[in-house]
């Protein structure tokens, strides 16, 4: 799997993992606690950038988090934590686009929460990032997820056919799809 | 030119993550040499990566806090136990040998197969399943569970040490009359089969050995192992086993299970089995018990004649779709934890999965899972155009949906996407299905979703391809699907 470039993961870090996730295994909570810590903020700006809502976002990370807790015993030490917890997160998102009728707003005029804060200014991001992701956010979802996942996550297109359960071709036709609705969206922004 | 577009601009997105061969990157890079407007539009798309990486900031400490507390606090707060829909005490459930406790009860029974009154039948296919020779006078025994009983519990039992075809439903019912203790309403599952040249779905029947029925007081079920199976009843005993027939021919798995029978059986079809420790286990009866609350519907209740009238040409038995529902339970009690693996309560049931599980009756199940487990697409539509019934699931007015998908295929520019709106296709009559047969709202739900993205991926292709008339037709055509809850 390619890293991201942020998050560089180096061997000894890989072991610090499994045996963290040996031990939440075994019921140590605080080092599922070290897992969450390591992972969380990754987790959260991947399902940020598909939902487009912060507050929505945190619910569905939490949720990823508790259930992976919860289907540890099924998890293979010896593989890698994120990738995991990151399909568990882009199943939830596709959930949560499913319940939440697929209309999920990203407009930073609208998007507030009931005590009338902008839940995306929490993130300080410049007007261009915000026109971005909700360019990103008006994608279709079928190819909005396709597009994060390569382009948030960095993964490989047969890595995006595993996670979604769909051919490397679509994963192909979807990308090209979705930047290029971006290109036509954005074009003043890229020139 | 395609739509619009050269075919190097169709591939300049894979180009710029590497994804073509060597070839074709060789072919585009030419292009771009030769053409601006091309190598103008990498260099934006080379841009909007850039956009991507950046803008998105690293969360603060204060959102990670939150974030991190809530998670923990919520694992604090509800234990380990998990709250999806598909939650299933199986792991809990433990089968356990405790032969010697009632080493009585299966003396007693080991002398009634002794009395010569049970005849083994031997199981060469499934055509020739003990399910093929049932007890008459058991076969005309209504399929519902005794009016004078409440529902107190349901289960099944299983055996992982059992491999290939065979597994045992069993539900029990408590009944009123605590004398009359613990009546149990058996569902043994036989292979159906399919004869595409008569266009017939062979089924065999079930053998409802005792209902109802009563277990003697103290009685426990007694399983059959590496034996061959055997049914038949001995006074008002019955055993009901189920066999597979393992790779040695000499070898069978079986379950057996020994009832008190309101009658006796006309037909003995058995041979005497001798019950010994080593071919039997004592299972403890209500460890079975698990979350599914899926009782047996009865045909008067929410059985067959509820069922969606194009369901009445799937079932081709009064059983059969019993038979499924308790299989469809029981694929779903297995697939349980893959699904919590991968976090998705929803996860679509793949061929993968079926054929990981050993247990599960194939065959039985191929009609609802037939587009999963036949491998071969031409494979699946022959299937399909033999059994015209699975045509008429969900539209009342698309004859040949597969054809329809086969032509859809067909069109230009949307070959990427065939496989997915078959597959979606596929999942959302599945699940329909499997509503109709459980009655349980999750598969509506799953059954729903998997139309609505049907419909997304659809209206995409009608939005890529405007003025394709024959994509539109195909379409609304698909999008005037109904369900019916």
């Amino acid at each position: 799997m390619e890293e991201n470039k942020n998050i560089p993961v180096d061997i000894a870090e890989d072991k610090n993992e499994s045996l963290l996730v040996i031990r939440a295994k075994e019921g140590d909570k605080a080092a599922f606690g070290r897992l969450v810590k390591k992972h969380q903020q990754r987790v959260l700006r991947m399902v940020v950038a598909m939902t487009g809502d912060l507050d929505s976002a945190m619910d569905i990370v939490q949720d990823s988090f508790i259930r992976a807790y919860k289907a540890l015993e099924s998890f293979d030490s010896n593989r890698p934590f994120y990738p995991w917890i990151s399909t568990i997160a882009v199943n939830l998102t596709y959930n949560y686009f499913k319940k939440s009728g697929r209309e999920v707003s990203f407009d930073p005029e609208k998007d507030t929460r009931s005590d009338g804060a902008d839940p995306l200014r929490q993130l300080r991001i410049s007007e261009n990032d915000k026109r971005f992701l909700k360019a990103v956010q008006e994608l279709p979802e079928q190819y909005r997820i396709v597009f994060i996942l390569r382009s948030f996550e960095h993964l490989s297109y047969n890595e995006i056919a595993l996670k979604l359960k769909i051919s490397e071709g679509t994963v192909d036709s979807r990308l090209y799809r979705a930047r290029r609705i971006l290109l036509d969206k954005l074009k003043d922004l890229l020139e | 030119m395609k739509n619009g577009k050269s075919k190097y601009e169709e591939k300049l997105s894979a180009y710029l993550d590497g994804q073509l061969t060597p070839e074709e990157m060789a072919e585009i890079a030419a292009a771009l040499d030769t053409n601006p407007g091309l190598a103008n539009q990498l260099e934006q798309m080379r841009r909007l990566g850039e956009l991507a990486e950046s803008s998105l900031p690293e969360f603060d400490d204060a959102i990670l806090a939150k974030l991190e507390q809530n998670i923990m606090g919520n694992l604090e707060n509800s234990g380990e136990e998990s709250s999806t829909v598909f939650t299933s005490k199986l792991s809990e459930r433990k089968i356990i040998p405790i032969w010697q406790k009632y080493i009585a009860v299966a003396a007693s029974v080991a002398v009634l197969f002794l009395a010569g009154r049970l005849a083994w039948k031997d199981i060469d296919s499934p055509q020739s399943s003990i399910m093929h020779s049932p007890a008459p006078s058991m076969m005309q025994m209504p399929l519902s569970a005794p009016e004078e009983t409440n529902d107190l519990e349901s289960g099944y039992i299983e055996d992982e040490s059992l491999g290939g075809d065979s597994y045992l439903i069993e539900k029990s019912v408590q009944s009123d009359d605590a004398d009359k203790g613990v009546s149990f309403n058996t569902q043994s599952i036989a292979r159906p089969t399919v004869d595409v040249e008569s266009d017939e779905l062979n089924v065999p029947e079930k053998q409802k050995v005792a209902t109802p029925s009563r277990r003697s007081e103290g009685s426990k079920k007694i399983e059959l192992k590496n034996s061959a199976s055997a049914t038949g009843i001995e006074g008002n005993e019955a055993v009901v086993g189920i066999a597979k027939k393992a790779e040695d021919d000499n070898v069978f798995s079986a379950f057996g299970e020994i009832y008190i029978a309101d009658q006796p059986a006309e037909k003995i079809t058995a041979e005497p089995v001798v019950l010994s420790e080593e071919n039997t286990e004592t299972v403890a009866l209500n460890e079975a018990s698990d979350s599914y609350d899926s009782e047996a519907p009865s045909q008067g209740e929410s059985g067959l004649s509820d069922m969606n009238p194009s369901m009445s040409n799937v079932v081709h038995s009064g059983t059969y779709d019993k038979i499924l529902a308790d299989s469809i339970v029981s694929v779903r009690h297995k697939l349980k934890a893959d699904m919590e693996f991968r976090g998705d309560a929803q996860t679509t049931i793949e061929m993968a999965d079926i054929q990981e599980l050993s247990l599960l009756p194939l065959d039985s199940l191929k009609d609802i899972y037939a587009l999963y487990v036949i491998p071969s697409k031409n494979d699946r539509k022959e299937y399909l155009l033999s059994k015209s019934v699975y045509t008429e699931i969900i539209g009342d007015t698309i004859s040949n949906p597969m054809a329809l998908l086969d032509s859809l295929a067909q069109l230009p520019g949307i070959d990427n996407d065939a496989n997915e709106i078959e597959s979606l296709y596929l999942r959302a009559k599945t699940h329909y299905q499997l509503y109709l047969m459980t009655d349980e709202r999750e598969h509506y739900r799953e059954a729903l979703d998997a139309r609505q993205q049907l419909e997304d991926v659809l209206i995409d292709q009608m939005n890529l391809h405007p003025r394709d008339t024959r994509l539109a037709e195909y379409a609304k055509d698909i999008l005037q699907w109904r369900f019916t809850e």
